[in-house]
């Protein structure tokens, strides 16, 4: 008797159990929307997973943008699937003889999603809003080389600068500069009603802006004036996918899953320990090219020991990239052997310099005066690939007799330590696609930071000025490419490896997808 | 009874103090300038002073404290350095989210817990026993995140049963209430188990038993009673770690709740956010334990006394 009272009574509470914390769970859940049907979309929208969602869409006034960026605003200037400059709301554009002087012819047919007319008072408008030191844009230091801008007509803009900038093409042509509907910005911006960036965003792009739920997902719907697709798509006029639905979702497990289950059709990146299993899973093509980044060992170079050049040279012998590429990327990265990514055409590559070569490494730190080694710090952020790069650069340098200790940092606290300089040997990865990332890192006057290699030197500072004030592309491409020479026979840095970007695409459901190095590229795109 | 409430919430005060004070230090301790996070790293002096003395920055360290603590006070959290919205209507809307979700799983655990570990103890050392100890004893090593992941591997991607990942209806509630109330219910199911074990060796056990009551009523009306005190000291020390629980699992099943608020406002230095979201939590810790105090007194009507 008492085991069947125990027993039902157990029964019972399980069922209540069950009940209360459904109820309870769905109290919480305000129940929204009818997920059943969020979770299948319909065909006319595709489903993009983000990593992370910015916290306004207002991007004068943040200095993180996401995918939803590129679709929503369009650029005076556009990078092609081989990332060279092509017109895309400026027609065509002429620099002059001293190249200060860039003018841009504007297209004529171009509106805002709100209706306002695109024109060079708008452009205009745009640049003056991001220098404006009211507005405190994290982004404003990247438009510092602008002096003045002046409309001589309605579709024609000049860009006066103050010294010769060639570099200005990549700057229109990022994210940072993609054109907002000056009207919007006016009535819904922080003089207005405060709404821009999170209830407003306008802009002339592909897609108009539907609503953002922050933590769960953003809506864009396609511009059905759209006419004005840059030269590299096929598909010129509005897009062919009714919506996107980006879906925000942190974690990289939860994001597989959903890409796998088929409630994500495409995945905007996947780490190199998840790229195997992708690859193998049915209905799933899997994209892979060199990234726009480099990571790499620095130095504090104005300290002992690592003032002197056959210390650092000698650390860069010890370091065998293609075995920690192997074991560290599983093979999704490559071995770096120069300070800028591959892909620029100011790229640089030193294989001998570079190379893994620990006897001639020994030699080198003995005649340096250190026969037995040191002992030093080797600071790195806490995130996994990087502290395993770590872990390799220790056991590397142990063989030449480089003692080392790993510390761990999380990104405030890195940013920190190294501004108070207190840094010995430190792990470093950066993504750009532009060569002035040297003169963001190793210009004198960036130190301590960002120039935190601690890296101050009259010869480094006249190369870079040489190229990035040079007159023409291919002035800057020379002068870039004698810096990195230099460079590398200072070893001011120990590169390690170059990074890939990963996509995956459910081709069940998704056509004519192409991965661009930098962007996602809608116009052509089809659902199945 | 009232004396009794009046001298917890007495002894409140100093701990809401000492809460105030670590989370306004901590945004002050925890390396980096705020303003020049704000401001970045090229941004022009002036651009730098202004944002300084908007946050109250150039003001002696005990003064901005003081301000602090009267604006909270006030119930004002300030607002959002970069969306302009009010902290407490943010931390308004994601507390929803997240005490839901805590609320559910603390539910669960005590559903479930609760008669788990008056079987056991009822049955102590049969294979029941066995059994459900050894499984409580899983799930309480197993860190929530991972028993969620494998939650949503097997019920929402090879079944399909729930949705994986994501917020708005009943079903989406599932696995992460699931999740956080298993691990509960594993600590809830030993600490019953034990408490119950100690009193019904007891003598007036006994001799409820053989004046001839009832099994049900000898278990649940005399033993039960008894061993309850454990049982709701638990429940307050259990909401303050199954709202932290809470917390984790949102970002791994993609709640736009506290966790996420958190995450997104210390990525992007938005520190009255910061600080708005870890007082709520503190507040609700306390809270927890002062509920747990409260029931105390009314299961055991001694206690009060003392």
């Amino acid at each position: 008797m008492r085991r069947n009272h125990v027993g039902r009574a157990v029964a019972w509470c399980g069922v209540a159990a069950l009940v209360v914390a459904l109820v309870l769970a769905g109290c919480a859940g305000g129940a929204k929307q009818p997920a059943p049907e969020a979770e299948k979309p319909a065909r006319d929208t595709i489903v993009v997973a983000l990593a992370r969602e910015g916290e306004t869409l207002d991007h004068i006034r943040t200095s993180w943008t996401t995918d939803a960026h590129y679709t929503v605003l369009d650029r005076l200037v556009e990078r092609d699937y081989d990332l060279k400059y092509t017109p895309h709301l400026a027609e065509s554009w002429t620099s002059s003889p001293d190249g200060k002087v860039w003018t841009f012819k504007l297209r004529k047919d171009v509106k805002f999603h709100d209706g306002t007319p695109f024109n060079a008072a708008a452009v205009k408008w745009f640049f003056e809003a991001l220098l404006d030191p009211k507005n405190a844009s994290p982004s404003a230091s990247d438009y510092a080389f602008i002096s003045r801008i002046e409309t001589p007509d309605e579709y024609t803009v000049a860009f006066h600068l103050k010294d010769p900038y060639p570099n200005i093409l990549f700057k229109l042509s990022t994210t940072y500069a993609g054109i907002i509907s000056p009207e919007a910005y006016r009535k819904y911006g922080p003089d207005g009603s405060n709404e821009y960036g999170t209830k407003q965003m306008v802009g002339t792009g592909l897609y108009r802006f539907v609503e953002w739920v922050p933590g769960d997902h953003l809506l864009v719907t396609a511009n059905p004036d759209h006419q004005w697709g840059p030269e590299f798509v096929q598909n010129k006029g509005p897009a062919h996918i009714k919506n996107i639905k980006y879906r925000i979702i942190p974690d990289a497990a939860t994001r597989l899953m959903e890409f796998e289950a088929g409630n994500v059709d495409l995945l905007l990146e996947v780490a190199p320990q998840d790229v195997e299993r992708v690859s193998k899973l049915p209905n799933v093509e899997v994209f892979r090219k060199p990234h726009f980044g480099l990571g790499y060992l620095a130095f504090a170079t104005d300290k002992k020991p690592f003032n002197n050049v056959k210390v650092r040279q000698a650390i860069n012998l010890a370091i065998d990239r293609e075995a920690i590429v192997k074991s560290v990327f599983f093979g999704v990265a490559s071995p770096a052997y120069g300070y800028l990514p591959p892909l620029l055409p100011e790229y640089v590559e030193d294989r001998q310099a570079h190379r893994y070569d620990p006897e001639a490494a020994r030699k080198l730190l003995a005649e340096a005066g250190y026969p037995n080694g040191f002992k030093c710090n080797l600071a790195t952020l806490n995130k996994t690939e990087h502290v395993r790069v770590a872990e390799a650069v220790q056991a590397a340098l142990a063989k030449i007799g480089i003692q080392t200790e790993i510390t761990q940092y999380d990104n405030a606290s890195y940013a920190a330590f190294l501004k108070e300089g207190k840094q010995e040997l430190f792990i470093r990865e950066y993504s750009w696609s532009s060569a002035d990332i040297l003169q963001w890192f190793l210009y004198g006057s960036q130190f301590p930071y960002p120039n935190h290699s601690r890296w101050v030197d009259k010869k480094t500072d006249e190369l870079i000025d040489a190229a990035e004030y040079a007159p023409s592309m291919e002035a800057r491409e020379q002068g870039y490419k004698a810096l990195q020479e230099y460079l590398i026979s200072k070893a001011v840095w120990c590169p390690i490896w170059f990074p890939e970007k990963v996509q995956a695409v459910r081709t069940d459901k998704v056509a004519n997808f192409r991965m661009h190095p930098l962007y996602t590229i809608f116009n052509d795109v089809t659902l199945k | 009874m009232h004396q009794y409430l009046l001298r917890r919430l007495i002894l409140l005060l100093p701990v809401l103090v000492g809460v105030t004070l670590v989370v306004f230090l901590l945004m002050h301790l925890a390396p980096g300038d705020p303003a020049l996070l704000i401001a970045g790293q090229n941004a022009p002096p002036e651009v730098y002073e202004r944002i300084r003395r908007s946050l109250g920055l150039d003001r002696p360290l005990y003064e901005q404290y003081l301000l602090f603590l009267t604006r909270v006070g006030r119930g004002d959290l300030g607002r959002s350095l970069l969306l302009g919205e009010r902290v407490a209507d943010l931390v308004g809307q994601a507390l929803a989210v997240t005490l839901g979700l805590a609320l559910a799983g603390l539910g669960l655990s005590y559903l479930i817990g609760v008669p788990v570990g008056i079987v056991s103890a009822v049955r102590s050392n049969s294979l029941v026993d066995q059994a459900s100890m050894v499984g409580a004893l899983v799930f309480v090593s197993v860190p929530p995140f991972w028993l969620g992941l494998i939650l949503m591997y097997v019920f929402g991607l090879r079944l399909g049963w729930f949705p994986i990942s994501g917020h708005g209806s009943l079903a989406h509630d599932v696995l992460p209430a699931v999740t956080l109330g298993l691990g509960g219910a594993a600590l809830v199911a030993r600490m019953t188990r034990s408490a119950m074990l100690e009193v019904i060796r007891q003598d007036f056990v006994r001799t409820a038993r053989s004046k001839g009551l009832a099994e049900r009523v000898v278990i649940y009306k005399h033993a039960l009673r008894n061993a309850v005190i454990p049982i709701i000291s638990l429940l307050g020390l259990r909401l303050g770690w199954t709202v932290g629980g809470a917390v984790t699992l949102e970002m791994v099943f993609s709640r736009p709740g506290m966790g996420r608020l958190l995450v997104n406002s210390i990525l992007s230095r938005d520190y009255p956010v910061v600080q708005g979201v870890l007082l709520i939590l503190a507040f609700s810790v306390m809270l927890g334990n002062l509920f747990a105090d409260i029931f105390y007194a009314v299961a055991d009507p001694r206690i009060k006394y003392r």
